[in-house]
């Protein structure tokens, strides 16, 4: 790297602000998809707006790339770097603005944690609903760049729907304040435009969130299946009696036993085949009524026993389950390999059980933990990406499984994004025209393609190789 | 005939010229399918033509024309619905066929469709996307823009393009359908879309009580907005009162004992706040109010800045206001036609010292302007899709 940008970033940031170092940059090779990995040669962590702008414009100058990058916990390689570019991590950015408590909105660095968003409200009896399964370590700038989901999303939606405002510095290093306090925007919706864009049209350095009124009641209970099939099914009809739950996650039998015997252990019964935790919020009557259909539904589709959690502590330790599921694979295998794909919800026990068959057909061991309530699949693939082979099978289940789902009509990615992962595949959803056009939107903003490139959009080699195209720039075990 | 309106004619026949609502002085071609769209598109590009997208011309009302348009391109006959997934809760339509359809269809289902402009019959699904506009269940669901699954685009250029799909959760693809929603037409002809669906309430009660003024109202209506209940509209309007009162409309819905409880909750809480008692009330206006059809000025800024922009509004511009409290949303009715930009240029000044905006009002060093500009100039590179100036 020249010394003479390395100064001048230094200048910006100072030496809490810039890593360049082989060791230092070793931990920004890769975000939570670990199969694809290639270390930078240099990690600007802005403190704030200001710096970020400015170490922006040194590198925009310097035509260098950069990869934007939350806290690296994304699954699909949206913060994989490249080896001629330079991270611009926000994860220093952690200042709480604001809370204000009268228009139920927060204003935030973009490297604020997500969880910690809810900790600076709870005094006003306030939440951020978005709850990724990372949320005690992915940060707000991160989840905008992916339009993050998770459990809750079935009843508040991703995180679009949360954010009123942006601050974006965009590739020449310009400030750009979408922060307006008005609920609609002005003009075109840039700030719908840049959540979920990927990190490919500027860097988020501050997001106004809105806040929610914490529900004056929250149940929760755990439907305990003998079959995986009818947990799905139970999850259709519930959806189709137009109930309005707030969360309905399923676990299957293996993941069960992995939670049980990890740290996160909740008390799921080993012998069940599925569980459904189920949670509804809202007022005391809302809760009530909602339950009380869901319970008859239960009974209807063979819930073989059901456990409603008696207070705080037990709902938490349902959900440190839940939550702690990606973790309590590890106890299954070295590596996991996160699908996320979507189904409509009626084909739930169909897309389920097409991706239990690839994976005993390619001899994987597949546990299943997933958004039932929005059709958000995530068959985890549980491997060693030491073996070769395996990681080629993995590979090759991740493509099938992918396929069944568009085949099923449903959609690449719910909640993790495109990123490197699923770059190719992106033609298989999208008719040429329609990348094209997303290609143009990209090309307006960033018009040297130097923001996060060669994510999400399929470039031209992608399209002729099709399934089993890997990234050039992979290293390790897919080299 | 003018020549312009003959060779439109000679490419979509008698069927496909008008009618022209709104008054406008263009005339107005209708496709009958995509492929007569497209090829109206070609039309416009060889001749170097102008067009101002709509969808049935309901909006237009609220829209004066731009100027140097040369005709109006109207998808109000490409109707029919494509999907209905009502135990999926989604539903598919082309961009011409009326909102109230496409709400019928889904109420026979058990469904609630967002926007519901009850007030607005010949609403097309294309034209209220691209128009943004909002009914009083905004409170409860969100504005249009969160409805909106996935779109099929027409651009000037004639590319066909999709983005989003038919799934309530999907984040494949920059959200390029977000985009068009609110746009007025001006990057692209929406030739479908595609709109998340939200379980009808079983039953539901409209109610309104009368204060002597908006303060008092706005208390009433901070009450309920505090409290548990999920309203599907919340309105403060001084039309229907001669004595400068202002009245709370109430809507509530939902399962048969929630509503019930709902009910009851609000009924004790305004008994406790000055004696006020709800009464039951038709509410046929709540959704032209709450579109803020016809209003001659629309104004939105926080919650918390609603008290004292309000009066500076009311000062500003004299007339009965529609508040949507949770909204932070007035409009300004009376008598008149809608601000013209050079007398809300002024407005807009004072205003904003309040932290508030006229909506539509876009100022010169708007921040984004240049991405929006620039995005536009991706999308329509010929500039064929008139910009039109927003009227309130």
């Amino acid at each position: 790297m020249d010394r003479s940008l390395l100064r001048a970033l230094y200048e910006v940031v100072g030496e809490a602000g810039l890593i360049s170092d082989f060791a230092g940059c070793l931990p920004y090779e890769c975000d939570a998809l670990a199969i694809i990995s290639q270390r930078p040669e240099l990690v600007v962590l802005p403190a704030d707006t200001e710096e970020a702008a400015r170490a922006m414009a040194i590198l925009h100058a310097a035509h260098i790339p950069v990869v934007p990058r939350g806290a690296g916990t994304g699954l699909a390689g949206g913060a994989t770097p490249r080896a001629d570019a330079a991270v611009l991590s926000v994860a220093r950015m952690k200042q709480v603005f604001e809370i204000n408590a009268a228009d139920r909105c927060a204003r935030l660095g973009a490297g604020v944690v997500n969880a910690h968003i809810t900790e600076a409200c709870n005094h006003h009896r306030l939440f951020y609903a978005p709850d990724p399964s990372s949320q005690r370590a992915c940060t707000i700038g991160g989840n905008v760049g992916t339009n993050a989901g998770g459990p809750h999303g079935l009843r508040y939606g991703s995180t679009t729907r949360h954010i009123l405002g942006l601050v974006v510095v965009a590739p020449n290093g310009e400030i750009i304040d979408l922060s307006h306090p008005q609920p609609d925007p002005t003009d075109l919706d840039l700030v719908g435009l840049f959540t979920g864009s990927e990190g490919m049209f500027g860097v988020a350095t501050e997001v106004t969130v809105s806040l929610l009124p914490q529900p004056a009641v929250t149940e929760t209970l755990l439907a305990i299946f003998s079959s995986l099939d009818h947990a799905c099914d139970t999850v259709s009809a519930i959806i189709a009696a137009h109930l309005e739950p707030a969360a309905l996650e399923i676990l299957d039998a293996l993941t069960i036993r992995a939670v049980e015997d990890s740290v996160y252990a909740a008390g799921y019964p080993r012998a069940a085949q599925a569980v459904l935790l189920v949670e509804a919020e809202g007022s005391e009557f809302e809760v009530d009524t909602t339950m009380s259909a869901i319970s008859s539904l239960l009974t209807e589709h063979r819930c073989i026993e059901t456990r409603r959690a008696r207070d705080e502590s037990e709902r938490t330790r349902l959900w440190a389950g839940r939550k702690g599921a990606f973790g309590a694979m590890g106890r299954i295998a070295p590596d996991l390999f996160v699908a996320d794909v979507v189904v409509p919800r009626t084909r739930l026990r169909e897309m389920v059980r097409r991706a239990t068959d690839i994976c005993q057909e390619l001899g994987l061991r597949m546990a299943n933990v997933f958004h039932a309530g929005d059709g958000n699949l995530h068959p985890n693939i549980c491997f060693d990406r030491r073996d070769a082979e395996e990681l080629g099978r993995v590979l090759q289940a991740g493509e099938q499984i992918m396929a069944a789902c568009l085949a099923m009509g449903g959609s690449l990615s719910g909640e993790h994004g495109i990123g490197l992962e699923k770059q190719a595949n992106m033609a298989n959803q999208f008719e040429a025209a329609d990348l094209s056009v997303m290609e143009r939107v990209r090309g307006a903003l960033d018009p040297e393609r130097l923001l996060n490139p060669g994510k999400l959009l399929p470039n031209r080699s992608c399209l002729e190789l099709g399934d089993g195209w890997l990234p050039p720039t992979t290293t390790g075990a897919l080299r | 005939m003018t020549t312009l309106a003959a060779s439109l004619a000679s490419l979509l026949g008698p069927a496909g010229n008008g009618p022209n609502p709104a008054g406008l002085a263009l005339p107005v071609a209708a496709p009958a399918d995509e492929a007569e769209l497209l090829e109206l598109l070609a039309f416009a590009r060889s001749e170097q033509l102008r067009v101002i997208p709509m969808g049935s011309g309901t909006g237009l009302t609220r829209w004066r024309a731009g100027t140097g348009a040369d005709f109006a391109l109207s998808t109000r006959r490409l109707t029919g619905v494509l999907a209905f997934e009502p135990d999926d809760g989604t539903l598919a339509a082309r961009a011409g066929t009326p909102l109230h359809e496409l709400a019928e269809l889904a109420a026979g289902s058990g469904h609630h469709l967002s926007p519901r402009l009850r007030h607005a019959p010949t609403a097309s699904l294309g034209g209220v996307l691209s128009a943004g506009r909002a009914g009083p269940d905004r409170l409860r669901l969100g504005p249009p823009r969160h409805q909106l699954l996935g779109t099929r685009i027409a651009l000037s250029d004639g590319t066909v393009a999709a983005s989003g799909g038919r799934l309530v959760k999907n984040v494949a693809g920059f959200d390029l359908h977000r985009l068009h929603c609110g746009s007025r037409g001006t990057l692209g002809i929406i030739l479908e879309a595609c709109l998340r669906l939200h379980p009808a309430p079983e039953v539901s009660s409209r109610l309104a009580t009368r204060f002597a003024g908006p303060d008092q109202a706005r208390a009433a209506a901070e009450l309920v907005r505090r409290g548990p209940l999920r309203p599907w509209a919340l309105v403060l309007e001084e039309l229907t009162g001669t004595d400068g009162s202002c009245t709370l409309h109430l809507e509530l819905g939902g399962a048969e004992q929630v509503h019930a409880a709902e009910l009851a909750w609000v009924r004790a809480a305004m008994a406790e706040l000055n004696g006020a008692t709800l009464a039951p009330a038709s509410g046929e206006e709540l959704d032209h109010w709450a579109d803020g059809a016809g209003a001659r000025l629309t104004v939105t800024c926080q919650n918390s800045r609603l008290a004292a922009v309000a009066p500076l509004l009311a000062e500003l511009v004299p007339g009965p206001q529609v508040t949507q409290p949770d909204l932070s949303q007035i409009h300004v009715f009376g008598h008149g036609p809608p601000l013209t930009e050079a007398e809300r240029h002024p407005l807009a000044q004072r205003l904003a010292r309040q932290g508030a905006r006229i909506t539509g009002h876009a100022r010169a060093a708007e921040p984004g302007a240049e991405w929006s500009a620039r995005i536009r100039g991706a999308l329509d590179p010929l500039s064929m899709f008139a910009e039109t100036e927003a009227g309130s």
